[in-house]
């Protein structure tokens, strides 16, 4: 039996724009799982990237509930937010959003010590993360313009792991990349799952959907179906074609 | 249009960048009005109020052999005559708290004064029974009807103020000060006090410049008598100088601000490009030339500068009456400058011309930027090459550090705001060694100034009396030392080398505590003198060197040897009565200087030499007290200057940190977005944008406070170097350093945190989302 680690209730979000309002989010009931590569689909506009912003307490909702492990996270503060992000949340971004007067290393150490004080140990998990995801120490003291674009997006991977997050938030991670960068992107990330750690990832891209265990495919701010894929393989044709089935009758 | 749009996109440092300027601007058109100005409307006001160019008291009643005499002299347009009462009373006006202990002068009203006539300003009511009118300096501001006391040796007068009189020679608390009554008050008063009975002569001149010629003439024919002589130059310069001195801080004051607004628009423009690399990348595509960008910039800065500029000018005409409160007890005159079109044409200029032209040399490394590389986002303008804080390696909490490796990537800006600040505190420092040495321990500002100040200097009716004096007197038990003259009590001016020069009159040197003298020694024969060091360097002389001074009588040059080098505002030499004998046989001195012992009542000193000697005195000096006045006088300008410069400061340095944290937050808006998503809070942000500027500021306030603790002294020095100061070794207490050093820290830590409020405003959301 899975266990929920993020539950929405009647989560709505509405934008406002010279008094026209947008309602991006409506009444959506959902959870996601622990341990789960949950990735969310669906034409752009349907509120992909609201929901995931939601979810991780990036932004507030409008209505309804957001909980987390069993704690309600939509009334909280700006700031009691960002300590709830910093305590369970990693996040990986289509634009990566690396600093960029900082070296790679100190771009991870600024995450890593934020929340734990214990700088050797910071610095040492930082350095391991940035070793298994293909990076070695030249890298390290390369500043973000410095290097390619799937270094920097594994760069950032490695921030968003470095506080061994309970749940890590991808927005389209392979977005920006070449086909072979995005693939090595992809294995980082699936690495991460197979170890336990939750990722929600919203994706257009079909060879990522792939790499997800559940993908839920939302319209007009609402979700209109569900896939369960079960745990990749490499190589694995079955369960390719199950998404690519799903897909097609979603209207995708 | 590109200024225009250069203008919207960048209001806000337009704003505090034209503040900046208006503060400058304010302060130069004051400074340089007080500087320019303030000698002219003295001489103008002098020349329509018709004062007198000389003028000479003796004592007793008429004595019209004197004007006869002065109509004689070559040169002597006219000379009036008048009997006053002249003497040392204490006057209060308890309706504003005004207390003046000054040597006046009471006449009555008299319509037929040809020479500086009472000439009343603002309306008056009449001085039958007892009215009074009081010169502007001591009843500026006051309703009439106002109860004035007087207090002659115990004995109180009540009248009521009827006027306020504007006066040239008699109008200032450095001075005496001319008191009118009527007719029948007036003879009363001789009456009550016939031994107060003095006779005034008043010359004016052909030519001004021969006042000298007339005051050698007349000593030399009076020699033997009691004589008081002053000159309306002498009373311009004493009256001035404080005033041209504040003049000078302003204008020094308004340049540091000027350079800080510089620097300020150097970082704006140096910034604009930087943010805006794609923007210029495109304009340079579309084929604007450089020469079109950079006039469009120049254009943006020479607009704000002029706005600000002609702001802080209109704005400099509304300050002109608190400057004419502040400067009234010395300068004693209304001056309401307002409107100075030529002074005020130049410092327009002047900031416009200083501001595009340091605005152009900001703006020239537009020319380094290649289209291609401006439309790349000026990516290889952009060098990392340098990691500074690893976080890896070095210890500490991540804010700070954090702040740090933003402190050191801008590392020019830092430099600009250091230099700011460093500039600042200079200023305030100097502007807190004002206050502290004319308001909190006047000690060494009275012995930079004045040289030593007796505490009681006693007036004899008979010269010849002054010798048994001096003795019983010396004698006292409580007396340190006695002397006759003094810088303080006699000068007079003579011709040294061909040109006048005036010289304080001394008996002799024994006992002084030297606080005048700066170099050599004091003259021990006949034949010596020392010169001030100012007037020895003005015309390349040195001690040991000779100098000829003219005796009028008998016209000879006589040779004196310098012997050291003195100090004192507005004399330039100390001669000796030994020495004087050779120019003038009959030089004698009526006025014996008292110094007491520590911790002696003087007033009661004086009440047992009155008590003893009262015969042989006319009057006694309390010059403690007198002093006192004078400097709580001129410590009420410096505080108010050292409270402009203050409430500048703390103004110029909020302005320039909300300047560049505002200008560094939405340049590190996407950096702070990234940080909020990775968790970093509100307050942890704002810490590292103050921690971040706080090591400048703390290294600026302490290179400043350090550079004006050593620059006060040679500061004060050049200011002052005109009116005769050479050296000065005014203190400034430790504890102000470090309470200004730390003051600044506290209002920059206050202003940035204040200022990175905003950034609450900033959300990881947004970030993603744009």
């Amino acid at each position: 039996m899975k266990k929920p680690i993020l539950t929405t209730t009647k989560l709505c979000k509405t934008f406002s724009h010279g008094g026209i309002q947008q309602h991006v989010l409506k009444n959506m009931d959902m959870d996601i799982y622990e341990g789960d590569f949950t990735v969310v689909m669906g034409p752009s506009g349907a509120g992909k990237s609201t929901l995931l912003y939601a979810l991780s307490g990036m932004d507030k909702p409008t209505l309804g509930a957001i909980s987390f492990a069993g704690q309600d996270i939509s009334g909280l503060s700006n700031d009691r937010l960002a300590v709830f992000r910093r305590d369970n949340c990693g996040f990986v971004f289509q634009q990566m959003y690396l600093l960029d007067n900082m070296n790679i290393l100190d771009n991870v150490l600024a995450a890593g010590l934020l929340v734990n004080r214990n700088k050797k140990e910071v610095v040492r998990r930082a350095k391991d993360l940035l070793t298994r995801l293909d990076l070695d120490e030249m890298n390290w003291r390369k500043f973000p313009a410095q290097v390619s674009g799937g270094e920097a997006q594994r760069a950032a991977i490695a921030r968003a792991l470095v506080n061994t997050p309970k749940i890590i938030f991808a927005d389209e991670p392979t977005g920006a990349l070449n086909s072979a960068n995005g693939t090595r992107v992809l294995d980082a990330l699936t690495e991460v799952n197979r170890q336990g750690q939750s990722i929600v990832m919203v994706t257009h891209d079909l060879r990522c959907a792939y790499r997800g265990n559940r993908v839920l495919y939302i319209r007009d701010g609402g979700i209109v179906g569900e896939c369960d894929l079960g745990a990749y393989e490499s190589g694995d044709t079955a369960r390719h074609e199950k998404l690519r089935s799903f897909l097609i009758g979603m209207g995708w | 249009m590109l200024t225009a749009a250069n203008l919207r996109r960048n209001k806000n440092q337009a704003v505090i960048i034209g503040l900046l300027i208006l503060i400058s601007a304010l302060f130069l058109n004051v400074g340089l009005v007080m500087y320019l100005r303030m000698d002219d409307h003295f001489d103008k006001r002098a020349e329509e109020l018709n004062a007198p160019h000389w003028i000479a008291f003796h004592e007793g009643g008429p004595d019209m052999e004197r004007v006869e005499f002065l109509r004689q002299v070559e040169g002597v347009a006219d000379v009036e005559y008048d009997t006053i009462l002249f003497r040392t009373m204490t006057l209060t006006i308890p309706a504003v708290s005004a207390s003046h202990m000054v040597r006046n002068i009471i006449v009555p009203y008299n319509e037929s004064q040809r020479m500086n006539p009472p000439y009343l300003l603002g309306d008056s009511i009449s001085l039958e029974g007892n009215g009074i009118y009081l010169p502007y300096f001591m009843a500026a501001g006051v309703a009439l009807g106002t109860e004035v006391n007087i207090t002659i040796n115990e004995e109180r007068f009540v009248f009521t103020l009827a006027g306020v009189t504007e006066e040239m020679v008699f109008g200032s608390i450095w001075g005496s000060a001319r008191l009118y009554v009527s007719e029948a008050m007036f003879r009363e008063l001789k009456e009550a006090y016939p031994e107060s009975i003095w006779g005034l002569v008043s010359a004016r001149m052909e030519d001004i410049n021969d006042t000298p010629l007339l005051a050698s003439r007349y000593a030399a024919e009076y020699a033997n008598k009691n004589i008081w002589t002053n000159s309306l130059s002498y009373i311009r310069d004493g009256r001035t100088a404080t005033p041209l001195i504040v003049a000078v801080i302003i204008v020094s004051f308004s340049v540091i601000l000027l350079l800080v607004g510089l620097c300020v628009i150097r970082f704006n423009i140096i910034n604009n490009i930087e943010e805006n690399t794609v923007n210029i990348g495109v304009q340079k595509a579309m084929g604007y030339r450089n020469r079109q960008i950079i006039a469009a910039v120049l254009a943006q800065f020479g607009l704000v500068a002029a706005s600000g500029g002609i702001a802080g000018l209109l704005l400099a005409q509304a300050v002109f009456p608190w400057v004419n409160g502040i400067i009234r007890n010395m300068y004693g005159l209304p001056w309401h400058p307002l409107f100075d079109v030529p002074i005020m044409g130049v410092s327009l200029s002047g900031i416009l011309f200083t501001v595009t032209a340091f605005a152009l040399i900001a703006a020239r490394r537009l020319l380094k930027l290649h289209p291609l590389n401006a439309l790349r986002g000026g990516i290889t303008t952009h060098s990392f090459r340098r990691v500074w804080f690893p976080l890896d390696k070095t210890p500490g909490r991540l804010t700070v550090l954090l702040g740090l490796k933003q402190l050191f990537h801008h590392k020019k800006q830092g430099a600009m705001l250091g230099i700011i600040i460093a500039c600042t505190s200079f200023a305030c420092l100097a502007g807190a060694g004002l206050h502290y040495n004319f308001n909190v321990n006047r000690d060494e500002m009275i012995r930079t100034i004045t040289g030593e100040l007796p505490d009681v200097i006693f007036f004899l009716h008979d010269a010849e009396a002054l010798a048994g004096l001096r003795e019983r007197v010396g004698n006292r038990p409580e007396v340190r030392r006695v002397n006759v003259g003094g810088s303080t009590s006699a000068q007079s001016t003579f011709t040294v080398n061909g040109s006048y020069l005036n010289f304080a009159l001394v008996q002799d040197f024994i006992g002084f505590a030297g606080y005048e003298l700066l170099a050599g020694r004091f003259p021990m024969h006949d034949n010596e003198i020392v010169m001030g060091a100012v007037a020895m360097a003005e015309r390349g002389l040195r001690i040991g060197d000779w100098v000829y001074i003219r005796n009028h009588t008998d016209k000879t040059d006589y040779p004196y040897l310098i012997t050291g080098s003195t100090q004192s505002m507005n004399h330039s030499g100390m001669i000796c009565v030994a020495a004087m004998k050779r120019l003038d046989v009959n030089v004698t001195f009526g006025t014996l200087n008292v110094v007491l012992l520590p911790r002696h009542d003087l007033n009661e000193f004086i009440s047992s030499v009155l008590e003893a000697e009262g015969g042989i005195i006319e009057n006694a000096r309390n010059m403690a007290a007198l002093s006192e006045d004078e400097y709580a006088a001129i410590g009420g300008i410096f505080s108010a200057i050292a409270y402009a410069v203050l409430a500048a400061v703390s103004c110029v340095v909020s302005l320039i940190l909300y300047l560049v944290i505002k200008t560094s937050i939405r340049r590190r808006r996407r950096e702070l977005g990234i940080q909020k998503a990775l968790g970093y809070t509100t307050l942890q942000l704002m810490n590292q944008s103050a921690i971040n500027i706080t090591p400048i500021i703390a290294v600026g306030a302490i290179v400043g406070v350090v550079g004006g603790y050593f620059g006060f002294n040679p500061l004060f020095v050049m200011f002052t170097r005109g009116f005769g100061i050479a050296h000065a070794n005014l203190p400034v207490p430790m504890g102000w350093m470090v309470g200004l050093c730390a003051g600044l820290v506290l209002l920059a830590y206050a202003v940035a945190m204040l200022t990175a409020w905003r950034i609450r405003k900033i959300s990881a959301y947004a970030l993603v989302t744009e």
